[in-house]
């Protein structure tokens, strides 16, 4: 009688169960500098680097998803997570629908090469060294933690988030947010409206524009350095260390220009601001341009 | 919430917002109104004191009446011709995963060619140039969205 009662909770676990997805556990030989590919549309992508010569796939397969495997050779690998039935591209929008969330957890050679594409999906990379990464998202928050030469993020709404280095870093969002606390020495930050909050350096080369995103910069440059950055509404601060060599030049349109360093001139006829500095040797170079955003500069003393 | 979200939200805020309805054209019709309804009693007050007037105060009227008919006629045959050109230049993809990057990207292409009217800088022709970039490449992902 007693087993009666719990009958209909017993079947909900089952049923339950029986919806969550097939449990994924794969394994593949590779190379300590593989080239590997991993696509997913909704779920989740961890990949967490280690130091085997193997890529380790574990997680759950959505439903209505084809049978996961991993494809290729040792040195170059492909985990492609896919809608049953011939759905024409991996992530069409008939295909998301079909398909129930996947979450991949994978384990990768630390020096191996990613190229990871998601739609929805937040991406988790932690560990990797000396590979080069390559991201492309939708809305899928991309989170890298890695120390490499090279990081190619493209996102459309998914905010990016870089900790550790890249010597050499592309990030463009539309509305995305970008926060990327240790940049290398060249960057290239972009977005439409989305923030973007960045900081490290001495950057030889650092280009950034935004269309309406604020923008908070901390960071010098190096010697024959060069810092760029266009924005049209979007207000912008750039923090500056001491002993920074720059000529620095900046001007709006019609927003509020304020400098801790250097003179500023106003237009005597219409709108418009300017402020030319030399700061230290003043080798490298510093070009600032806003529309109608406010722009502050800021040096440490 | 972090501070991430919560300057996300700020800046929704400063998004501009349409008028739930246009008031302008009331506010001209009005205008319109009163001036004609001015220029009738002026008519009536100058007909009344001087008759000899009356034939040219109602040309004058007529010759007004007709030229407004003709703006009128002119603005109503411009402005279908422009709503189909805008609507032609907005590309939204029938995928909705993209289609509020596209509102986005398209608002902001607009936003810098408007800005460009009052100063063209090279500043502001580096921001449209990459956000038509991002918009071709949306496209094509669209295109591979299928």
């Amino acid at each position: 009688m007693k087993t009666l009662r719990y009958a209909p909770l017993l079947l909900c676990l089952y049923v339950s169960h029986a919806l969550a997805g097939t449990p994924i556990n794969l394994q593949h030989a590779a190379t300590p500098t593989a080239n590997i590919t991993i696509s997913n549309i909704s779920g989740e992508v961890h990949v967490t680097a280690w130091d085997r010569p193997m890529v380790q796939v574990e997680g759950q397969l959505g439903d209505g998803a084809k049978p996961l495997a991993i494809t290729g050779s040792d040195g170059k690998l492909s985990i492609e997570v896919q809608p049953k039935g011939n759905g024409g591209s991996w992530f069409n929008w008939d295909g998301d629908n079909r398909m129930g969330p996947t979450m991949l957890d994978l384990h990768v050679p630390r020096g191996a090469s990613l190229d990871v594409r998601v739609v929805s999906a937040p991406l988790m990379i932690d560990g990797m060294n000396g590979g080069k990464i390559s991201v492309n998202t939708v809305s899928g928050r991309a989170r890298i933690n890695a120390n490499i030469p090279a990081l190619d993020i493209e996102s459309v709404s998914g905010n990016i988030e870089l900790a550790g280095h890249a010597a050499q870093a592309n990030l463009q969002t539309v509305s995305g947010d970008i926060l990327a606390p240790v940049l290398g020495d060249q960057a290239k930050l972009q977005t439409v409206s989305g923030h973007i909050q960045a900081s490290g350096g001495p950057w030889r080369q650092l280009t950034l524009s935004t269309v309406s995103g604020d923008v908070q910069l901390a960071g010098g440059i190096a010697t024959d350095g060069k810092l760029t950055v266009d924005s049209m509404s979007g207000s912008v601060q750039l923090q500056l260390p001491a002993h920074t060599n720059a000529m620095v030049h900046a001007s709006s349109f019609s927003g509020d220009l304020r400098s801790d360093t250097g003179k500023l001139q106003k237009s005597e006829h219409g709108p418009g601001s300017k402020l030319d500095a030399t700061l230290g040797t003043g080798k490298g170079s510093i070009n600032i341009e806003t529309f109608s955003g406010d722009l502050r500069i800021r040096t440490s003393n | 919430m972090n501070e991430f979200e919560w300057r996300q939200q700020m800046r929704r805020l400063r998004e501009p917002v349409a008028p739930r309805r246009d008031l302008w054209n009331v506010i001209e019709a009005a205008l319109e109104d009163c001036g004609e309804k001015a220029a009738r009693a002026q008519i009536r007050q100058r007909a009344s004191t001087r008759p000899w007037l009356l034939a040219a105060a109602v040309t004058g009227a007529f010759l007004l009446a007709g030229n407004l008919g003709l703006q009128v006629h002119r603005d109503a045959s411009i402005a279908p011709a422009s709503a189909p050109a805008l609507a032609d230049t907005a590309w939204r993809p029938s995928d909705p995963r993209l289609s509020g990057a596209a509102i986005e990207l398209d608002a902001a292409r607009i936003e810098l060619q408007q800005a460009m009217h009052q100063s063209n800088s090279p500043s502001l022709q580096r921001l449209l140039a990459r956000t038509e970039r991002q918009q071709a490449q949306l496209r094509h992902f669209a295109q591979e969205a299928g």
